[in-house]
């Protein structure tokens, strides 16, 4: 599966009614762009600065449908619709789904977490491979994800070409702010590649992230 | 800052300078970075030199600065924030690698603490 990821981020002064009729654009691309398999909409109530306001979530059948998605005429009218002045910052990645973990496909309930990194220039391979299976390894020592996702992006926009989209779903919210937060493989292993104090280092400081109450798995497809 | 519950946590940054600056480098480390990780909140248990004498030439000592801090909350209340990136912090090690010919940074707990840290 292909899939497209936009974080989106609002103006302050943006009224409900522009949300919603951003919103029911989105919602509604399905029907015109049969390349479009699966399309979810999430609203995030966390009202943090640096916290997207809302993820849309595209999958497709394979990179080639997302790029054909693109040269539709219908696809114009979501980009007028992203670019509206109410709309302050949209962050985007596509990207093959890598590398999936499904603990709990049938969450109901639960917390949606997203997260795009870049590397800074200059990471050497073996670096960017031990990085990467580290990564792929955090559901397996914490096992408050119950599904993640982690891949590389093929085409990332926004603040920064991005490189990486993190996807992990929670029980609740406390399972990321706290046990995730607190687990020893966090920040005993995983974060040494974050730290710019440590010689790991070799994430770009600015990350674009959104956390969203989901009624049901986004990873596993599909649907709302 | 840190929080005042939870088992030790602690740093090792285990810094070889370039032959012959050993001292030099200690002195800056003591000087420039020991004072603003200490308003962040961490501790300085130990510098340790590797051999207990200062070579010069050709030759390197090891230095290991030990760190600690208390609990989880601690950990995270005394890191870098990544928007200090470009303020004193990452910068410190940027400035000092001149000095640094190889360093590692581990991060570390009692054996006996690993049951406690793991139950989150």
């Amino acid at each position: 599966m292909f899939r497209l990821i936009k974080l989106i981020k609002f103006r302050a002064e943006t009224s409900d009614a522009q949300r919603d009729r951003l919103a029911a654009v989105l919602h509604s691309a399905q029907r015109a762009l049969p390349q479009m398999l699966d399309c979810r909409l999430q609203t995030s109530s966390a009202g943090s600065p640096i916290i997207a306001d809302m993820v849309w979530r595209v999958g497709f059948a394979d990179e080639r449908g997302y790029r054909n998605c693109l040269a539709e005429r219908a696809w114009s009218e979501i980009a007028d619709a992203l670019a509206d002045p109410c709309v302050a910052h949209v962050d985007s990645a596509a990207f093959a789904e890598q590398s999936m973990g499904l603990g709990d496909a049938g969450l109901r309930n639960g917390f949606y977490r997203v997260l795009f990194v870049a590397r800074l220039p200059g990471i050497d391979g073996d670096a960017i491979t031990q990085y990467e299976a580290e990564q792929r390894d955090m559901a397996r020592y914490i096992p408050q994800i119950s599904n993640w996702g982690f891949s590389r992006v093929a085409d990332g926009d926004g603040a920064r070409r991005w490189d990486y989209v993190w996807e992990q779903e929670f029980q609740d919210r406390a399972d990321w702010n706290r046990a995730y937060m607190a687990h020893p493989y966090h920040w005993a292993r995983i974060h040494r590649w974050f730290d710019p104090e440590a010689p790991e280092f070799m994430h770009d400081p600015w990350y674009a992230l959104s956390l969203v109450p989901i009624e049901s798995s986004l990873l596993a497809g599909g649907n709302q | 800052m840190a929080a005042s519950e939870g088992p030790l946590i602690y740093f090792i940054d285990q810094v070889t300078p370039r032959p012959g600056q050993g001292e030099l480098f200690y002195r800056h480390y003591m000087e420039t970075y020991v004072p603003a990780a200490q308003a962040r909140g961490l501790t300085l248990q130990h510098v340790w030199v590797n051999p207990p004498m200062w070579l010069e030439g050709e030759q390197s000592n090891t230095l290991f600065m030990v760190w600690s801090v208390t609990g989880v909350a601690g950990f995270w209340g005394t890191m870098a924030r990544p928007e200090s990136l470009d303020g004193s912090t990452g910068a410190w090690w940027r400035d000092a690698q001149p000095m640094i010919a190889t360093r590692s940074r581990s991060v570390l707990s009692d054996a006996a603490n690993l049951a406690v840290l793991s139950d989150v």
